[in-house]
């Protein structure tokens, strides 16, 4: 019977931190833990006493990745609170803003997180020089939809324009 | 030799980070100056043998302090990137509520299970070489950085404040359409990307060199912001100039 340890400080290439411990004895699991260690950033704190209209740009930054997720789900708690309705052009181009992070965040999974795991490499680096026609298609997808972000919202990472009731401005080009 | 370079994160939420993977169109290129011997979130690479250490996020758990030290000890070049990174960001505004209510607040009886301190940007704990500024960082800005650092000169960062970029773009003044704007007194890098967007700046990147504080709130008075409120803007992205030595 093997005793086994194994000890992963940090899960490298996942949206988030967390690491695993386990440990074999006799060939039985003894112990198996996800230990998520994200450092705790206590927002629903910081936004007391703050105005309603912050309440969108301050949430966005509890991820990079999905920040127009949590932007359009505190504009829906704000609308909420004051009974808005937006109108039926605003709430298609939200889902549009949305629908561009989903293909954003699974485009990163997919080429920049997993790829490397199953061509057993530690990062996408070496792959740009192996299958370099699949990374630049990658990239310029990822480009696209990042693009169908900005056009939105502004930008992917931290939207500007979406704010309660709709939005600063519209892109008309 | 290519240099080699590291990415740490810290308390933030990775959207710097991001923002590296996110210069699709030049990542391969940059890719072919540098070598990443460390970057947690694209790679599971794990050395220390580097030279230029790129580091996000605040420093808000105890061994937070320990863990940037020792980054400082190993590399020759320490770049801040972000906000939260350079001056705290939106974290910093945790420090200004009681530490021990804020942890009760939100994980009631488990509070012990999440340690956490008051937030301290980079600076605060160890030498930083160069900041990138912004929430999120600028792609520009960070390339301008990271070629800089290749050639050995110092990255050109703008010293003036946002007004310059945004009367360069040409863009309305927000004030003449009624609406308030931190633009006058923040520092210039961001191509007034937001007030070009019809949204006020919030200050992200932080006050100017030679900005003129006192001034403005007296102008966001006549638009009806008391100074208690102009603070309280500040403290969106810049409590930590409060206490700053």
């Amino acid at each position: 019977m093997t005793d086994i340890t194994i000890n992963v400080e940090h899960i490298a290439r996942v949206e988030g931190h967390g690491n695993v411990v386990m440990s074999v004895r006799d060939g039985r699991i003894k112990e198996l833990r996800l230990e998520i260690v994200e450092s705790p950033r206590f927002f629903e704190v910081m936004l007391q006493g703050r105005p309603w209209h912050e309440v969108p740009h301050i949430v966005a930054r509890i991820c990079g990745i999905c920040a127009a997720s949590h932007t359009l789900a505190s504009l829906r708690a704000v609308e909420d609170a004051f009974k808005l309705v937006p109108s039926p052009q605003t709430v298609l181009l939200r889902k549009l803003l949305l629908y561009g992070e989903f293909l954003q965040s699974h485009l990163l999974h997919v080429y920049f997180l997993v790829a490397p795991d199953f061509f057993r490499v530690d990062s996408v680096i070496p792959l740009a020089s192996t299958h370099p026609e699949v990374v630049k298609r990658a990239l310029r997808m990822k480009m696209l939809a990042n693009e169908l972000c900005a056009v939105v919202g502004g930008r992917h990472i931290h939207p500007v324009t979406p704010v309660p009731g709709g939005f600063t401005r519209l892109n008309r080009n | 030799m290519k240099p080699k370079v590291a990415f740490f994160s810290f308390t933030s939420c990775e959207g710097c980070q991001l923002t590296v993977l996110e210069c699709e169109d030049i990542l391969l290129d940059m890719l072919g100056q540098i070598e990443i011997v460390r970057f947690r979130e694209a790679s599971s690479l794990k050395r220390d043998d580097y030279e230029i250490a790129f580091i996000e996020g605040s420093a808000s758990r105890p061994d937070d302090v320990t863990r940037m030290r020792k980054i400082r000890e190993r590399a020759n070049l320490v770049v801040a990137i972000g906000a939260c990174a350079v001056s705290g960001g939106v974290n910093f505004m945790k420090n200004f509520h009681y530490l021990q209510r804020t942890r009760e607040h939100v994980y009631g009886a488990q509070a012990d299970w999440f340690p956490t301190t008051q937030v301290q940007p980079v600076e605060a704990v160890i030498k930083v070489d160069h900041s990138v500024y912004g929430c999120p960082m600028t792609k520009d800005e960070f390339l301008e950085t990271v070629k800089s650092l290749l050639v050995g000169r110092t990255p050109r960062i703008p010293q003036y404040p946002v007004c310059v970029e945004c009367k360069m773009a040409e863009n309305v003044c927000l004030f003449h359409r009624g609406q308030t704007c931190l633009g006058p007194v923040i520092r210039a890098g961001c191509q007034a990307f937001c007030p070009g967007l019809g949204a006020g700046c919030d200050g992200c990147r932080g006050l100017a060199p030679d900005h003129n504080l006192a001034s403005l709130t007296n102008v966001l008075g006549e638009y009806g912001m008391k100074p208690e409120e102009v603070r309280r803007k500040l403290r969106l992205f810049n409590g930590y100039i409060e206490v700053q030595p």
